[in-house]
Parts: structure tokens; C-alpha cells; sequence
């Protein structure tokens, strides 16, 4: 049995500038929040971000500017409280590219 | 459905898979998606390529040192992302004894060979929710979404994280409630004592083990 706790700014700097990284949970729900919050603090750059339904997460990394590339379906923070903001703004300066999916 | 049949190509190891139901879409040309002809039928289908991820990140209610990690609810895309992605982080709001994921290993949803990293993370989802530990904090979500327009308040955000310090002293009061879930949980899906020679759980086995977790 490995032992492979680490800390949270530990496994944030696994992963490098432009990776692609898949986040769980959906929407509201379970989602990598302190994670994607650590990433945002160490100024990570140039991230493809996957996930079929993100909100505050993805959302969070583009107003970080942490993230150059979504693939994406839905995305949004959910009834009451709209559409995502950054990645919005983003997307409409042509400074995030979009790969939207059903 | 495109992003998780991606991600299926990947978790099997083949560069594509075909899937039914985008036909008529402008996504297909809005992403450049070829189709394939299968070679029984003739039938003509789209083709999603491999997603691979080099990370996937998944938060979860419990997992061992070793990165086993069970999810209570949905896994939604979790289990199908850590199968793809090259290799995962797994950050979890309490760190089990292996013994504990060892007594329902169907329960585990990603197993440790796929994990790179374990995080000690409670209150990890926030300020979303983690069933059954706590709900969505909508006044944090939107303490967040007025924080972004302007790059000092937006830093203050990530350095202060406000309302995460009162977030982890209510799931202190919570993890009560958990263990109580997980144990539910338990009694839900332990094998059930059945005398048939099978000793497979049929409905009416199912609705008596439901019944007897009603009554507690």
C-alpha cells in the first residue's frame, strides 16, 4: 500500500502550464473547487479544460486566465444565478477557445 | 454525450468511437467531426475522437492514503475521467483506512492504480455541494460572482477564501450525518441474507432489505 497523500499546492504543481485536465462533478455538484481555487493562486496558464456540464470551477480558472482551451457541453452556474461570466467574456474575445459538445 | 464518448475512446484505448444521435446537429461541422461507415450494416455514424486528458481531478467524500475513493450519489463523468485521463488527483474530504473502501470494493469508484496524488481536502467542494456532507452554498457562489470584477477583489477572493474557515467547522457538526449515510448506505447494499439456493437478491429480497433499512 503507497502512501500518496500530499498537500493541496503539492498536487496543484503536477500539473504544468497547458495541460488538459478533465474536472469531476456536474454543474454545483462535487466539483474540485479548493483544487481549482490552488491552481488559480499558483498562476497556471494555458490549461484545455474538458468537463461535460462545469460552473464555478471552469469559471473560476478563466478569471485566473488559466485556461486558453474548453471542451465543454453545458456551462453554467445554474438556475438563479446564470450564465459563467468569465468563460463568457472569455469566449466572446476570442481569447478562449471553445469546443462545444451536446 | 460528444465529451463522454471522447473520453470512452480513451478509457479503451482506440482512437475513435461512433455514436448515434448527433446526426442533424451543427455541432458535427462546428467541430469538425468525420463519420465512419460501419462495416456490417453500412449504416453511417459520427465519429468522436480520443479525449484524453492528461489530468483527472476528482473530488470525493472519502478516500484511502492510496487513492482508492468512493463517490455517494451520482458519479456523473468521475469514474469515466479517471479511466481516460493519463493519470488522476484525487482529493477526498476525509482519509479512510483501507479496511473501510476493503469491505464494499464494488463501492470504489476509481481504484489507486489510476491515482498519481491523494488530497486531504474537507470541505473541498465548496462552495458546491458534497453529498451527503453538505449542500451548495448559493450565498458563497454569489459572494464569488461579485468578486469579479475588479483583480483586487478577486485576488483578495482566492487568498481569503471567505466563509470557507465557518464552511469546515459546520462539517465537523456534519460528518455525523455522513457516517450515518455511510452506514444506510451499508445496510442498503450488504449482500442480503437470502435462503434460496442462488443467493441472488431478487425484488422481493430488495424491498425487504429496503424495508429493514426504513425501519432502522
Amino acid at each position: 500500500m503507497i502512501d500518496k497523500r500530499v498537500a493541496l499546492s503539492q498536487a496543484a504543481r503536477l500539473v504544468p502550464d497547458g495541460a488538459t485536465v478533465a474536472f469531476g462533478g456536474s454543474l454545483l455538484h462535487r466539483f474540485p473547487g479548493a483544487f481549482a481555487r490552488e491552481l488559480a493562486r499558483q498562476e497556471r496558464h494555458g490549461l484545455h479544460f474538458v468537463k461535460p456540464s462545469p460552473g464555478y470551477d471552469l469559471d473560476l480558472l478563466c478569471r485566473a486566465g488559466a485556461v486558453d482551451e474548453a471542451t465543454v457541453g453545458i456551462a453554467t452556474m445554474e438556475a438563479g444565478l446564470g450564465m459563467l461570466p468569465s468563460f463568457r467574456s472569455r469566449a466572446e474575445r476570442g481569447i478562449l477557445q471553445v469546443h462545444e459538445h451536446a | 454525450m460528444g465529451i463522454a464518448t471522447g473520453l470512452r475512446a480513451a478509457a479503451q484505448g482506440v482512437s475513435f468511437l461512433p455514436i448515434a444521435g448527433f446526426q442533424g446537429s451543427d455541432l458535427v461541422a462546428a467541430l469538425g467531426l468525420k463519420t465512419v461507415r460501419d462495416p456490417y450494416t453500412d449504416q453511417e455514424f459520427v465519429a468522436v475522437p480520443r479525449l484524453q486528458p492528461d489530468w483527472a481531478i476528482v473530488h470525493v467524500p472519502e478516500a484511502d492514503m492510496s487513492g482508492n475513493a468512493r463517490i455517494y450519489g451520482s458519479p456523473f463523468w468521475d469514474r469515466l475521467m479517471a479511466r481516460a485521463a493519463r493519470r488522476t488527483i484525487v482529493t477526498a474530504e476525509r482519509i479512510v483506512p483501507r479496511e473501510e473502501l476493503a469491505r464494499q470494493p464494488e463501492r470504489t469508484t476509481v481504484p489507486e492504480v489510476l491515482v498519481a496524488a491523494v488530497v486531504e481536502a474537507p470541505s473541498g467542494a465548496w462552495p458546491g455541494s458534497c453529498y451527503p456532507l453538505y449542500q451548495v452554498d448559493y450565498p458563497a457562489v454569489e459572494r464569488y460572482l461579485s468578486a469579479l470584477d475588479d483583480d483586487t477583489a478577486f485576488a483578495a477572493y482566492l487568498a481569503d477564501e471567505p466563509g470557507l474557515a465557518a464552511r469546515r467547522a459546520d462539517l465537523a457538526t456534519t460528518a455525523r450525518l455522513a457516517d450515518e449515510a455511510a452506514a444506510s448506505e451499508r445496510r442498503l447494499s450488504a449482500p442480503p441474507a437470502v435462503e434460496d439456493e442462488t443467493n441472488q437478491p431478487g425484488p422481493a429480497t430488495l424491498v425487504r432489505t429496503l424495508g429493514d433499512a426504513a425501519r432502522g
